[in-house]
C-alpha cells in the first residue's frame, strides 16, 4: 500500500476516532453490557417493588363427590385428603407464595352474607389504587360451570389474570380427573409426551434444552443486524467525509499532492479501520458476555472472530460503492437518492435472515451467498445457524469477496476521479455508470 | 527550461468551452499574472497545469515534464477557496500536508512551526482551525503551501477577500518566493496587485489567450493617457481629432489619446482655450489595458477589482 494511502488513512482513521460519537460508542460498550446483564436482575426487583397486590375471593360451592366404582384416592401430599373442588383458594394461595412480580395479599372466604360487603370494599381498594384487582370464584369450578372473574381497573393488564387462570385450571384438571375416578397415575400415563425433548445432533453439537435452542434460533439474526450496524455507521461518516472534502474544495489541495485513486482507497482504509476498531470492542465485550452468562453452547467462539472477517470485507465492497456516491453529490440530501440501491442491497438479507437461520443449506440459498451484495450477510447468517457452511465455502466466499473488493474498487475509483470535481447539478445513475464505462 | 509550457491545450465541459487551443510560456524564476473576467477560463488552465482536470487535447509540460505524482512533490497548490480541514489542529493539519508532499513527519513539524512563529501564528498550532479568523486561514493555507519548498507556486485569487493587512502579507510572500528564484504563478482580479507583483502577464477571455508577455510588451503600442488639470471649458476636449476618451473626476481628467497622436500638439490646443495647471502623460494601467481589452473581445467586466477600477469610465 503506498504511503499516501496509508497517510490519508490515518488521518481519516484519527479524526473518526476522535469524534465525540465513538468515543461515546467505545465508552458506552461496558455500560450496555452491565445493563444487559443487569437488566433482568434490575427489572425484577423493580416490579416486585412497584407490583401492587391481589386478592382472592373464594365463593366457589364443589360438590361432594360421587362414590365411582374404582375412584382412587388422591395421593398424600398432593391434594391433602381435600375433596376435588374444595378449598381452591387456599390451595392457589400455595403456588403464589414468594412469587416476584405480584403479591397475593389474602384468600377470603366470606359467608353469603359478608360477600357483598366484601367485594364492594375490594372494588372499592382496587378503584383507589390500592390492589391490582382480585379474583371471585364462584360455583362449582369441578363438576358444573364455575368459574372465575377477574375484577381490575386495568383490563389491559393481562399477565396477573392468565398466571392466575394458568394456575387455577391446573389444579381443577386435576381434581376433575380425580371427580371422575382417574388417578393422578393415570392421568400421568394419560399425558406422557410423546417427543423427546432432547434432540440428537449427528453433527456431535450439543443441542440444549428447548429454550435454549429457541433462543439460538435468534443468534444468526443477530449477527446479520451487527453487520448493518457496522455498514450504516461506516455509510454515514463516509459519505459526509467525502462531501464535505468535495464541498469546500479540500479534494484540490489533495489532489495537488496525491492521486484521487489514493485519496479513496486512504478514505476507505481509514473509516474501515476505525469502524472495526469500533465493532471489534463491541465484538470483545459480546465475547465476554457470553462466556459470563454461559451462553457457550449458543454462540459457538469462532463466531467472533468470522464476524470480524465477514464484517471488514462487507464494509470493504460496501464503502466503494459509498465514496463513489459521495464524489458525485454535493450535500448529504442529494446523496440519498444514490444510496437507494445500496439501501436496497442492503435490506435484502435482513428481509430473508429467519428463513435462511432455519433452512440453511437450502439450494438457493447457498446460490444468493455467492452473490457479492449478500454474501458476507448470508455466511454469516448460515454460519450461526444450526447448520453452518464448511471451510470450502467459507473460502470460496472469502475469495469471491476479495474479488469482488477489488472490482468494485476498480469501478468506484473511475466514478470518484470524476465526480469529485465536479460542481453543480448530482449525477444521476446514467451518469454514473457512464463514468463508470468511460473511466 | 520553462516553469509551464502549454501547447494548443483545450478543456470543454459538455458544450462549453472553457480554454480554446492554448499556447503559454511561463519562464522559470518569474511571477505569472494570469488575468481574465469571471468564467473566462483562468482557473481551468491553472486546475490543468496541476493535473486535477486532464485536458481534452494538447500538452502541458511543467518544470520540463509532464505531470506525474513525483512531480506534484515539487510544486504547491493554493485553490481559491483555500482547501483546510477546519475539525483538524493547525500544527497537525500542516504535518499532513507536508507529509503529502514527500516530508518526513518531524522535518514536516519543523517546518510548520517556523512558519506558523514567521507569521506570529504559533500560539495557534494547537488550535482547531476552525477557531481562526479568516485572515489566520489564509495565512495557514499560504503555509500549507509553501512548506515543502515547492520551486513553482500556483495560487488561484490569492488576494480575493483579503483586508490590507493580509493583502500585504499575501504580497510579501510572493516578493520572497521571487528572490529565492522560485516560479509564481497566480490569477487575479486585483489588477494593482498583478502590476506591482508581476514579471509577465497572461489574459485569457472566453478560453482564449489575449495577452501575453512583460508588463512593458503588454503596454507597448497602448494608447497614451494624460492626465490633466485646467480651469475653463473643456467640452471641445471630446470632439478633439486626437481624443479617444476623457473621463472627467472633477479635480483632474483622464485624456486617452488615439494610437499615434501627437500629446505636445493637444497640449497646444488645450493651451489655446484652457488655462492649463497640469499635463502629464503616462502609460495606460495594467486595469485600463484589461478593461479595454474586455471590452474589445466583446466581454464584461463584472467581478474587476482594484484600486484603479473607479477611475476608468468610459
Amino acid at each position: 500500500m503506498s504511503r499516501n494511502i496509508l497517510l490519508v488513512a490515518r488521518r481519516e482513521y484519527l479524526s473518526h476516532v476522535r469524534t465525540r460519537s465513538f468515543i461515546l460508542g467505545v465508552l458506552l460498550t461496558p455500560v450496555l453490557i452491565a445493563f444487559a446483564v443487569g437488566l433482568n436482575h434490575v427489572m425484577e426487583k423493580a416490579a416486585r417493588k412497584a407490583g401492587k397486590p391481589f386478592a382472592i375471593v373464594d365463593l366457589s360451592t364443589p360438590a361432594p363427590p360421587p362414590a365411582l366404582p374404582g375412584l382412587e384416592r388422591p395421593e398424600a401430599g398432593r391434594f391433602e385428603g381435600t375433596p376435588p373442588g374444595s378449598d381452591l383458594g387456599r390451595r392457589l394461595e400455595k403456588s403464589w407464595e414468594g412469587a416476584a412480580r405480584w403479591r397475593l395479599e389474602a384468600v377470603l372466604r366470606p359467608g353469603a352474607a359478608e360477600a357483598p360487603a366484601l367485594l364492594d370494599s375490594l372494588s372499592r381498594r382496587t378503584r383507589d389504587g390500592e390492589l391490582e384487582g382480585f379474583a371471585v370464584l364462584r360455583g362449582d369450578l369441578v363438576a358444573g360451570d364455575g368459574k372465575m372473574q377477574w375484577y381490575t381497573r386495568n383490563v389491559a393488564n393481562v399477565d396477573l389474570k392468565k398466571a392466575l387462570a394458568n394456575d387455577l385450571r391446573e389444579l381443577v384438571r386435576l381434581d376433575r380427573t380425580v371427580w371422575h375416578g382417574v388417578s393422578e397415575s393415570t392421568l400421568a400415563a394419560i399425558q406422557a409426551p410423546v417427543l423427546d425433548e432432547r434432540d440428537v445432533d449427528v453433527s456431535g453439537r450439543s443441542t440444549g434444552d428447548a429454550t435454549s435452542r429457541e433462543a439460538a434460533s435468534f443468534i444468526p439474526m443477530i449477527f446479520v443486524y451487527a453487520l448493518l450496524i457496522g455498514i450504516s455507521a461506516q455509510a454515514q461518516s463516509l459519505l459526509t467525509s467525502t462531501i464535505e472534502e468535495k464541498s469546500n474544495r479540500l479534494v484540490e489541495v489533495l489532489l495537488s499532492s496525491i492521486s484521487p485513486w489514493e485519496l479513496m482507497a486512504g478514505k476507505i482504509v481509514g473509516l474501515v479501520a476505525a469502524t472495526l476498531t469500533l465493532m471489534a470492542l463491541w465484538t470483545v465485550a459480546g465475547a465476554y458476555m457470553v462466556h459470563r452468562q454461559g451462553w457457550e453452547h449458543l454462540v459457538r467462539n469462532e463466531m467472533f472472530a468470522w464476524f470480524l472477517v465477514y464484517l471488514m470485507v462487507t464494509i470493504s465492497f460496501y464503502s466503494t460503492f459509498i465514496a463513489a456516491i459521495g464524489s458525485a453529490v454535493t450535500e448529504l440530501k442529494e446523496a440519498q437518492n444514490l444510496m437507494l440501491p445500496v439501501w436496497i442491497c442492503l435490506m435484502i438479507p435482513m428481509f430473508l435472515m429467519f428463513f435462511v437461520g432455519q433452512h440453511p443449506d437450502l439450494w438457493w440459498v447457498r446460490v444468493l451467498t455467492y452473490v457479492p451484495f449478500f454474501t458476507p450477510f448470508l455466511m454469516m447468517n448460515r454460519l450461526a445457524s444450526a447448520v453452518p457452511p464448511g471451510p470450502v465455502e467459507i473460502a470460496a466466499s472469502l475469495v469471491l469477496m476479495v474479488f469482488s473488493c477489488w472490482g468494485a474498487t476498480y469501478l468506484a475509483a473511475r466514478v470518484f476521479r470524476v465526480g469529485i470535481l465536479l460542481y453543480g447539478k448530482p449525477a444521476n445513475p446514467r451518469e454514473l455508470w457512464r463514468w463508470m464505462r468511460a473511466g | 527550461m520553462p516553469a509551464i509550457d502549454i501547447r494548443q491545450v483545450s478543456k470543454r465541459f459538455g458544450t462549453f468551452t472553457a480554454v480554446d487551443d492554448l499556447t503559454l510560456t511561463v519562464p522559470a524564476g518569474c511571477v505569472q499574472g494570469f488575468l481574465g473576467p469571471n468564467g473566462a477560463g483562468k482557473t481551468t488552465t491553472l486546475r490543468m497545469v496541476m493535473n486535477i482536470f486532464a485536458p481534452d487535447s494538447g500538452t502541458i509540460h511543467v518544470l520540463g515534464e509532464r505531470m506525474s505524482e513525483p512531480l506534484k512533490k515539487r510544486i504547491g497548490y493554493l485553490p481559491e477557496e483555500r482547501g483546510l480541514y477546519r475539525k483538524m489542529r493547525v500544527l497537525e493539519m500542516l504535518v499532513f500536508f507536508a507529509a503529502l508532499k514527500g516530508l518526513p513527519e518531524r522535518e514536516g513539524r519543523r517546518r510548520a512551526q517556523d512558519w506558523l512563529q514567521r507569521f506570529g501564528l504559533e500560539a495557534w498550532g494547537r488550535r482547531f482551525v476552525r477557531d481562526l479568523s479568516k485572515g489566520m486561514q489564509q495565512k495557514v493555507g499560504f503555509i500549507a503551501t509553501m512548506l515543502h519548498d515547492p520551486e513553482l507556486v500556483v495560487l488561484d485569487e490569492p488576494f480575493s477577500g483579503l483586508d490590507p493587512v493580509n493583502l500585504e502579507f499575501v504580497r510579501d510572500v510572493i516578493l520572497d518566493l521571487k528572490r529565492r528564484g522560485r516560479t509564481v504563478v497566480f490569477s487575479t482580479h486585483q489588477m494593482d496587485e498583478a502590476e506591482k507583483l508581476c514579471d509577465r502577464i497572461f489574459m485569457i477571455l472566453a478560453g482564449r489567450k489575449v495577452l501575453d508577455g512583460s508588463l512593458d510588451e503588454v503596454r507597448t503600442g497602448r494608447d497614451q493617457v494624460a492626465l490633466v488639470e485646467y480651469r475653463g471649458e473643456g467640452g471641445f476636449l471630446q470632439r478633439d481629432a486626437d481624443v479617444l476618451r476623457v473621463n472627467d473626476y472633477g479635480q483632474y481628467s483622464e485624456i486617452s489619446l488615439r494610437p499615434g497622436a501627437e500629446p505636445s500638439a493637444l497640449l497646444r490646443r488645450m493651451a489655446e482655450r484652457l488655462q492649463v495647471l497640469r499635463f502629464e502623460l503616462r502609460q495606460p494601467t495594467l486595469h485600463e489595458i484589461f478593461v479595454r481589452t474586455v471590452r474589445d473581445g466583446g466581454g464584461d467586466v463584472e467581478g474587476l477589482v482594484g484600486t484603479s477600477r473607479e477611475r476608468v469610465g468610459g
